[in-house]
C-alpha cells in the first residue's frame, strides 16, 4: 500500500511537474500546427492528401512524445540528484522502485494527455478540411495457403516461403483458408484482394490479370460478389459472377481504400465452425501474379472512427516511449542531462534501423564479424518499427487493443529491463 | 517510548570518500561511536568539513559506511519502518519550487501514506505551527529563504516522527525565526520526541540540547552532558541584586586571593533582542502579526 502510494505521489508529482512547467505548450503548438498545416498539404488528389493528412498527424504525435519521453522523467530525475532534493525524498520511506516506477508512469500519463490532446487536434484539422474522415478496417490474414496446380492438385506452400508466384498456363491458382471468421453481417464481409500482375518477361509489363475467385463451401465452389466500392476489378467484357480484373499493385503504395480490390463474403460461404475457403483461379496465362503471404488476401472489418484508432495508435507509440523513458531514466541515474538526452536519442535512431540491419543481412555480405554483430543487434535492439502505425493508419488499417496489447507487452519487455538496470544503478548510487 | 535501546547508535562509524577507481580520497568520518537516548536533544557540533552531514546521512540510510555500523532504532537506517519514524530536515531546504505548501506536505505525507483526512488535519497543523497560513497557496519559488526553511521543517514533521534530524535548522531564519525554531525543539522534546540537531551555531545547542558531541575532522572530540561540558567546576560566580558599596567591598574582601573579578552580569544578545522586538510590538497599534 505505502508502496503503491509512494508510486502514486510520484507520479502525481510528475505530471504536475510537467504542467507547471508549460510543457503543455509544446502539445498546443502542435495541435495549432495540425490545423494550419493540413490545408497545405499537397497530393495527387483529394485522397492521397488524406492520407497524407493522417500520416502527418500520426507521425507528428510519435515525434512529439518520443522527445518528451526522453526530457521529461530523466530531466526530474537529475534535478532531483543535482539539486539534492534527492535527501529529502529518499530520506522518506520511498524506495528506489517506488521513486522510478512513479516518475516512469508520470510521464507516461502525461504522454497519454498529449497523444489525447494532439489526437483531438489531428483529427479536428482532417474533419474541417475534407468534410470526411478515412474508412478504418481491422485484417485477418489467412492461415492456410495452397498453391493449386492446372488440373486442381492442391499443394500446401512452405512456410517459409513469403511470396508465391502464378505462372505457365492458365488453371492454375491459389487457395486461401480464413479461420476464427465472425458471423458476417447482412452485405457479407470484406475480402482484401492484392497482387502484383506481371507480364511473363520483364519487358513486358502487363498490369492487369482475369481471375476467377470463389469461396468453396463443402466442396462446392461459390462465386463471390465483388464489392460495388471496390476501386477496381470489373471487367466489361467478362462480367460473370466470380470473375474479376486484377491490376498491378506493388509495395510502394499499400493504402486498404484504394490499392485492394474489394469483394463480398456472404454468411453462407462461412462454414458453421467458422472457417472460410478462397480459390483464385487464373485465366490467362499471359501474365505472372505474385501474391505475398502477409498481404495477397485479408478479411477486412470496420475498425470505427479515426479517432479512436488514432488514440489506441497514440497508446501504441506510447508504449515505444515508455521503453526510451525507461532507458533515459536508467541513462540519467548514470550520467548527466546531456548523456541521458544523446544516449535516448541514439537507442531511439538505433532500433529505427533495424529494417535496414535486416536488408543488409540479406542482401549486402558483410564480414563476418559485421555480420555476427547485426545479428546480435537484431536480437537485443528493440525494434521502433515493429507496429508501423503512422503508415497503418494512413493506409486505412485500423489498430485494435490486440495491437496495443502486443506493443505494451514487447516494448514494455525492455522497459522492465531498464527501468531494473536503474534500480540497480539507482540502489548503489550514494547521495 | 517503546524502544528500551538507544533511538541512534553508532560504532566505530567510517566513511571515505573514493574517486571513480575507488581509490580513497577524503576520510570523512572516522571511527564515530556514540549513542543518543530516547527523549533527549543530542547537539552535534562542528565546523565545516568536520563530517556532522556525512553523520547524518549515514544515518538516513544515504550513503553506506566504509567499516562501522550504524543502528536507528536498534535497526539499519535504510530500513523502510526506520524511515516511517523519522523526520529530516536537511542543511539546505531541498523542495520543490513548482508546489504551493499545501502541496508540498500533502506530497510528502502521501509517502508516509497517511489517510487523506488526518494527512489534511495535520497539513493545517503545521502551516499554522510554522506560521505559514498567509503563504499556503504561494509556489515555494516565490518564498523567501525563510519561509522556505520554515516549510522544511514542516515537512519533517509531517508524519509526526519519534526521531526529528535537524541540520542546521536556524540557518536562513532571522533571529525571532531561530528562537521559535528552538521553542519547538523544547516542545518537541516536551513531548518525548529524540531530536539529533546539527548545528556550528554554538548558542542553539548550547540553548536546547541535553547533550552534545563535538566533531573535528571527522573524529569525535568531545562528548557528554552540555551542562557538564561547560561547567567551569573550579569557578564560583556569586551574583547580588543590587549591592551597595559597603557589601561589595565585603564580599570583595572575603573573598581574598581567590577573587577572579567583578562585573555586571551580561544578558545574551538573543534575549536582549527578544525582549526589544516583543515591546515593540506590544507599543504598535492595532497588535502583532507573525513575519
Amino acid at each position: 500500500m505505502n508502496w503503491f502510494r509512494g508510486i502514486a505521489a510520484l507520479a502525481g508529482l510528475t505530471v504536475r511537474e510537467a504542467m507547471r512547467q508549460r510543457l503543455w505548450l509544446v502539445f498546443a503548438v502542435v495541435g495549432a500546427a495540425f490545423l494550419l498545416a493540413v490545408p497545405q498539404l499537397t497530393a495527387v488528389d483529394d485522397a492521397a492528401r488524406l492520407k497524407l493528412s493522417v500520416l502527418a498527424v500520426t507521425t507528428g504525435i510519435g515525434f512529439v512524445i518520443t522527445l518528451m519521453a526522453v526530457l521529461v522523467a530523466p530531466a526530474a530525475l537529475r534535478r532531483d540528484l543535482d539539486a539534492k532534493t534527492a535527501y529529502t525524498l529518499f530520506a522518506k520511506p520511498l524506495k528506489p522502485t517506488a521513486y522510478l516506477l512513479g516518475r516512469w508512469t508520470g510521464v507516461q500519463l502525461w504522454l497519454v494527455l498529449g497523444v489525447l490532446g494532439m489526437a483531438l487536434a489531428g483529427v479536428a484539422a482532417i474533419g474541417m478540411q475534407f468534410g470526411r474522415f478515412p474508412a478504418m478496417r481491422t485484417t485477418a490474414v489467412p492461415v492456410g495457403w495452397q498453391q493449386i496446380s492446372a488440373v486442381g492438385e492442391a499443394t500446401a506452400v512452405e512456410d517459409r516461403k513469403t511470396r508465391l508466384s502464378l505462372s505457365g498456363m492458365p488453371g492454375n491458382g491459389v487457395r486461401w483458408r480464413l479461420t476464427a471468421v465472425p458471423p458476417a453481417p447482412p452485405e457479407g464481409h470484406e475480402l482484401l484482394l492484392r497482387a502484383q500482375v506481371l507480364g511473363t518477361s520483364p519487358d513486358q509489363p502487363v498490369g492487369e490479370a482475369l481471375v476467377e475467385i470463389r469461396a468453396i463451401v463443402d466442396g462446392t465452389a461459390q462465386a463471390l460478389p465483388l464489392d460495388p466500392a471496390s476501386p477496381y476489378g470489373r471487367h466489361e467484357l467478362h462480367a460473370s459472377a466470380g470473375r474479376v480484373l486484377l491490376k498491378h499493385r506493388d509495395n510502394s503504395s499499400r493504402d486498404l481504400g484504394q490499392d485492394y480490390l474489394r469483394l463480398r463474403l456472404p454468411a453462407e460461404a462461412i462454414a458453421a465452425d467458422g472457417s472460410a475457403t478462397i480459390q483464385l483461379t487464373r485465366l490467362e496465362s499471359r501474365t505472372v501474379i505474385v501474391f505475398d503471404r502477409a498481404d495477397g488476401l485479408l478479411l477486412g472489418r470496420p475498425a470505427g472512427g479515426l479517432l479512436g484508432n488514432l488514440l489506441r495508435g497514440g497508446l501504441v507509440l506510447a508504449a515505444g516511449a515508455g521503453l526510451l523513458a525507461a532507458w533515459a531514466l536508467f541513462c540519467a541515474v548514470a550520467s548527466n542531462l546531456g548523456v541521458t538526452l544523446l544516449g535516448g536519442l541514439t537507442l531511439f535512431f538505433a532500433g529505427s534501423t533495424l529494417d535496414m540491419v535486416r536488408e543488409t543481412l540479406e542482401y549486402e555480405n558483410p564480414s563476418l564479424v559485421v555480420r555476427r554483430m547485426l545479428e546480435l543487434a537484431l536480437v537485443v535492439m528493440p525494434d521502433f518499427n515493429r507496429f508501423p502505425i503512422a503508415t497503418d493508419l494512413a493506409a486505412g488499417q485500423g489498430v485494435a487493443w490486440a495491437t496495443v496489447g502486443s506493443a505494451w507487452l514487447y516494448y514494455g519487455a525492455y522497459g522492465a529491463v531498464f527501468l531494473t538496470v536503474a534500480w540497480i544503478a539507482l540502489r548503489r548510487k550514494e547521495l | 517510548m517503546p524502544d528500551a535501546g538507544p533511538v541512534l547508535q553508532t560504532i566505530g562509524l567510517t566513511k571515505v570518500y573514493t574517486d571513480f577507481w575507488g581509490r580513497p580520497r577524503v576520510r570523512a568520518l572516522d571511527d564515530l561511536t556514540l549513542d543518543v537516548r530516547p527523549g533527549e536533544v543530542f547537539g552535534l557540533l562542528g565546523p565545516n568539513g568536520s563530517g556532522k552531514t556525512t553523520t547524518i546521512k549515514l544515518l538516513l540510510g544515504l550513503i553506506r559506511p566504509s567499516k562501522g555500523d550504524a543502528f536507528v532504532f536498534g535497526r539499519d537506517p535504510s530500513d523502510q519502518a526506520v524511515k516511517r519514524r523519522l523526520g529530516y530536515l536537511p542543511e539546505e531546504t531541498y523542495l520543490y519550487r513548482f508546489l504551493d505548501a499545501e502541496e508540498t506536505l500533502r506530497f510528502f505525507g502521501n509517502l508516509f501514506a497517511i489517510p487523506r483526512a488526518v494527512l489534511s488535519r495535520r497539513i493545517g497543523e503545521l502551516i499554522e505551527l510554522v506560521g505559514l497560513q498567509h503563504a499556503r497557496k504561494r509556489r515555494l519559488g516565490e518564498y523567501s529563504k525563510g519561509m522556505a526553511r520554515r516549510l522544511g521543517l514542516a515537512t519533517a514533521l509531517i508524519n509526526d516522527p519519534d526521531l526529528v534530524v535537524l541540520d542546521e535548522p536556524t540557518s536562513g531564519l532571522d533571529p525571532l525565526g531561530s528562537a521559535e525554531v528552538k521553542d519547538l525543539i523544547v516542545d518537541l522534546k516536551r513531548k518525548g520526541k529524540t531530536i539529533l540537531l546539527c548545528s556550528h551555531l554554538l548558542a542553539d545547542v548550547e540553548d536546547v540540547c541535553d547533550r552534545l558531541a563535538i566533531l573535528s575532522q571527522g573524529t569525535l572530540r568531545e562528548m557528554g552532558r552540555v551542562d557538564e561540558l561547560l561547567t567551569a567546576s573550579e569557578r564560583t560566580t556569586v551574583e547580588l541584586d543590587r549591592p551597595d558599596a559597603a557589601t561589595l567591598a565585603a564580599v570583595t574582601a572575603a573573598a581574598g586571593s581567590s577573587l577572579a573579578g567583578v562585573s555586571h552580569p551580561r544578558e545574551r544578545l538573543e534575549a536582549h533582542f527578544r525582549r526589544i522586538v516583543a515591546q515593540s510590538r506590544e507599543r504598535a497599534p492595532g497588535g502583532d502579526a507573525k513575519p
